[in-house]
C-alpha cells in the first residue's frame, strides 16, 4: 500500500467513526457517552485530515491551496480513479 | 449547501474489469432500490418532518446516500475500465455499450433509466418513515442478491460495506419512528398530521 493510500485509509476510518456517531446522536441527542465519543472521533478525524492535506493536497475546494502558481484542487487522483 | 470531499466513503481498488458484474451493480446506482433514489427520497422528505431529530437524521442519511451513489458509480466505472471489444461481446455488455460506451448512466440492471416514480414523498411522517424502513430493506436485499452473483473480493468487500450501512440506517429510522410516535397524539396517531394540521 502506498503512503498516500495508507494515510487516506486512516482518514477514512476516522471519518467513518465520526459519521456513525453522528447518525446515532441524531436519534439519541442526550446520550453523554456518545457525546464524549464524538469529541474523541472528531479530534482524530481533524488530525488525520490535516496530515493528509499537508502532504497530498486539498480534499475540498475550500481547503488550503498549497501553491502560489497552480490551483491544486484540479490535480489527480479523483476518488473514482 | 453541499460541497465536495475528494474521497470515497470506503476504499475501492477494483483491478479486474467485469462487465457482467457492472451490469448488476449499476442497479444500485439508478435502479428502483438504488442510492440516488434513497438520497432524493430522504433529502426531499425532510422538509415536512415536524421534529428536529427527524430533520437531522433524514439530512444526514440522505447525505451519506450521496456518498454511496458515488461509490456505486465508481465501482461501475472501475469494472468497465479498459474493456476490449471481445470482453464487451463475451460479457453481454453490447446493449449498454451501444448507448453509453464506458460512461456511467443511472439505470437499473435491465436498462430502465432512473425514475423518481420509484419513491414517495407523502408529507405524512408515519407514511414517509415506514417507506424509509422498507427502502433500507429493499436496498439490503439488492446487495444480498449482488453478493450471490459476484466472486471478486475487490467487489464483494465494498458491496458488503454498503449492505451493512442499509442495516444501520434501518435501525436509525426505527428510532426515528419511535421518536415520532412518542410525540404524536397517542390516542389517535392519524387524527392530526403535525406537519400539516394547525394546532
Amino acid at each position: 500500500m502506498s503512503e498516500r493510500d495508507f494515510m487516506l485509509k486512516k482518514l477514512m476510518e476516522a471519518r467513518f467513526s465520526l459519521l456513525e456517531i453522528t447518525l446515532y446522536l441524531d436519534t439519541h441527542p442526550s446520550d453523554r457517552e456518545a457525546l464524549a465519543a464524538f469529541g474523541d472521533y472528531r479530534e482524530k478525524y481533524l488530525v488525520s485530515r490535516r496530515e493528509f492535506e499537508k502532504k497530498f493536497g486539498p480534499l475540498t475546494p475550500f481547503s488550503e491551496n498549497p501553491s502560489e502558481t497552480s490551483w491544486c484542487w484540479v490535480n489527480d487522483p479523483w476518488p473514482w480513479q | 449547501m453541499f460541497f465536495y470531499d475528494k474521497s470515497l466513503e470506503y476504499p475501492l481498488h477494483i483491478k479486474k474489469a467485469n462487465p457482467k458484474a457492472a451490469k448488476v451493480i449499476i442497479s444500485q446506482y439508478g435502479g428502483p432500490h438504488g442510492e440516488i433514489g434513497a438520497s432524493l427520497r430522504y433529502l426531499s422528505q425532510r422538509y415536512s418532518m415536524p421534529y428536529p431529530e427527524l430533520r437531522a437524521i433524514l439530512t444526514d442519511i440522505g447525505t451519506e446516500e450521496l456518498g454511496h451513489f458515488e461509490m456505486v458509480a465508481s465501482m461501475v466505472h472501475q469494472l468497465t475500465r479498459g474493456l476490449t471489444e471481445e470482453q464487451i461481446k463475451q460479457g453481454g455488455f453490447e446493449d449498454y455499450f451501444v448507448n453509453h460506451t464506458a460512461g456511467v448512466y443511472p439505470q437499473d440492471s435491465a436498462g430502465v433509466p432512473f425514475s423518481a416514480a420509484t419513491f414517495a414523498v407523502t408529507g405524512d411522517l408515519l407514511s414517509d418513515l415506514n417507506e424509509d424502513l422498507a427502502a433500507e430493506q429493499k436496498a439490503r436485499l439488492t446487495y444480498d442478491n449482488i453478493l450471490r452473483l459476484v466472486d471478486d473480493p475487490d467487489v464483494r468487500e465494498p458491496i458488503k460495506f454498503l449492505r451493512e450501512r442499509e442495516i444501520v440506517h434501518y435501525q436509525r429510522f426505527g428510532e426515528a419512528l419511535r421518536i415520532a410516535q412518542e410525540r404524536m397524539d397517542c390516542k389517535n396517531f392519524y387524527a392530526f398530521n403535525p406537519s400539516f394540521d394547525q394546532k
